[in-house]
């Protein structure tokens, strides 16, 4: 787990993070970015914020499944998600922010799926909500 | 791409500034009624740069505020030099108040902010916060204006049918509220909020006896300023004044359809289980 961390955590300058409705903003490391690969094992397209459950492999062959906080239903589909963009079983490449207390989650910024990008965030949404 | 929208968005946001300043060097006065088709103001919106930010146009109509609005500059709380004036009774309320917003900010999980079980937020709490980020939607009737926010689907009645406020009300969400026209300001007067609210995300306190003013001004086609004023001599040593927010009217397709923000209590207690809770390093 530790090597998986470190493996995938980098030191980023914004010292910010968009906006999340219902706090949870305060329980992830704005100053930290991790970006993993994995296998997408639920996707729940639900408020107050949709979440993404990935399965990722460390060096060790180990398994850890991922929690991802994403944006509101209503954000997310003006960001341009739809409750189909993802489902268990596909191959994602994740970018967000690492909770504080260590444990396997993060605030998701960037979806990456068979080359195309999602966001959670488009720039001033973010500025707004602050 | 996302470089590129974040240098649109800036450079939409300065053009916006300078629209703004040039009507504030106009001196504020309104437009004439009628005075037919108002200058173009670049969108500052991003949800407007998805649908190829065509800012909206049209005739000024006198005393309308119809329409959906989003927040393009202001604060959404009250700011810190709210704190200077709270009372002692305010400040006990305050200190106990755990938010997950503003430099006080805890991990939701050890915190005790209203939202984390969809009570509603409260009027102030909408004005402030939701409609930077999701928007507000005036509708225009005989003897009421209705307000929409978009968050928990809630809305808030503005009487004008020239009612008084209600001498011995009993506490609302949402609050009691007249409306009147000052000129080209449409002045609501509030009161009876129901005191289990927070004023805002940094857990500012608010009690039922507080009165709450927002004068809402027009000065463009697309642009609505909201200046708010609270008085609560139990919790704050003199009225509190915002600064002059402003909002960007909203076009068609993008936020024009109001969608459901429900809060729903079974949904919110999913999601704190599955990843407020543990990301807050609490797995129960």
């Amino acid at each position: 787990m530790r090597q998986l961390l470190i493996a995938g955590l980098f030191i980023i300058g914004t010292g910010t993070l968009p906006s999340a409705h219902h706090g949870t903003n305060a329980s992830y490391d704005a100053t930290k970015e991790v970006t993993l690969t994995g296998t997408v094992s639920k996707f729940v397209w639900s408020n107050p914020h949709g979440q993404l459950h990935f399965d990722v492999k460390g060096p060790d062959g180990k398994v850890v499944t991922w929690g991802g906080e994403l944006h509101s239903i209503a954000l997310l589909r003006r960001s341009g998600w739809t409750r189909d963009t993802l489902k268990p079983g596909d191959t994602v490449t994740v970018r967000g922010n690492p909770s504080r207390a260590g444990t396997p989650f993060m605030v998701v910024q960037e979806v990456t799926i068979n080359g195309k990008s999602y966001f959670r965030d488009l720039p001033q949404q973010s500025a707004a909500a602050q | 791409m996302r470089r590129s929208i974040a240098a649109v968005a800036l450079l939409a946001a300065l053009a916006a500034t300078a629209v703004v300043s040039a009507q504030g060097r106009r001196g504020g006065q309104p437009p004439a009624p009628g005075a037919g088709e108002q200058a173009a103001i670049p969108c500052t919106n991003d949800w407007q740069m998805r649908d190829g930010c065509a800012p909206r146009t049209g005739t000024l109509k006198p005393r309308d505020l119809t329409g959906v609005w989003m927040r393009v500059r202001g604060a959404t709380n009250m700011t810190r030099e709210a704190d200077d004036l709270l009372t002692p009774a305010g400040r006990r309320l305050f200190e106990a108040n755990k938010p997950s917003f503003g430099p006080r900010a805890v991990p939701p999980v050890r915190g005790n902010d209203p939202l984390g079980k969809c009570d509603p937020l409260g009027l102030t709490r909408n004005l402030f916060t939701e409609i930077a980020a999701r928007g507000l939607e005036f509708v225009h009737l005989p003897d009421r204006v209705v307000e929409f926010f978009e968050y928990a689907h809630q809305y808030r009645t503005v009487w004008t049918d020239g009612r008084a406020l209600p001498k011995d009300p009993e506490p609302r969400w949402m609050g009691y509220s007249v409306g009147r026209w000052d000129g080209d300001a449409f002045v609501v007067d509030s009161i009876a909020l129901d005191d289990r609210v927070w004023a805002d995300m940094w857990g500012h306190p608010i009690s039922s006896k507080a009165r709450i003013l927002e004068r809402y001004r027009r000065p463009a086609f697309d642009t609505l300023e909201l200046q708010m004023t609270i008085t609560d001599p139990d919790l704050y040593t003199k009225p509190w004044v915002s600064d002059v927010k402003v909002h960007r009217l909203q076009v068609e397709r993008a936020m024009d359809d109001r969608l459901e923000t429900f809060c729903v209590p079974s949904e919110e207690e999913n999601f704190n289980k599955a990843i407020r809770d543990p990301a807050g390093g609490v797995v129960r």
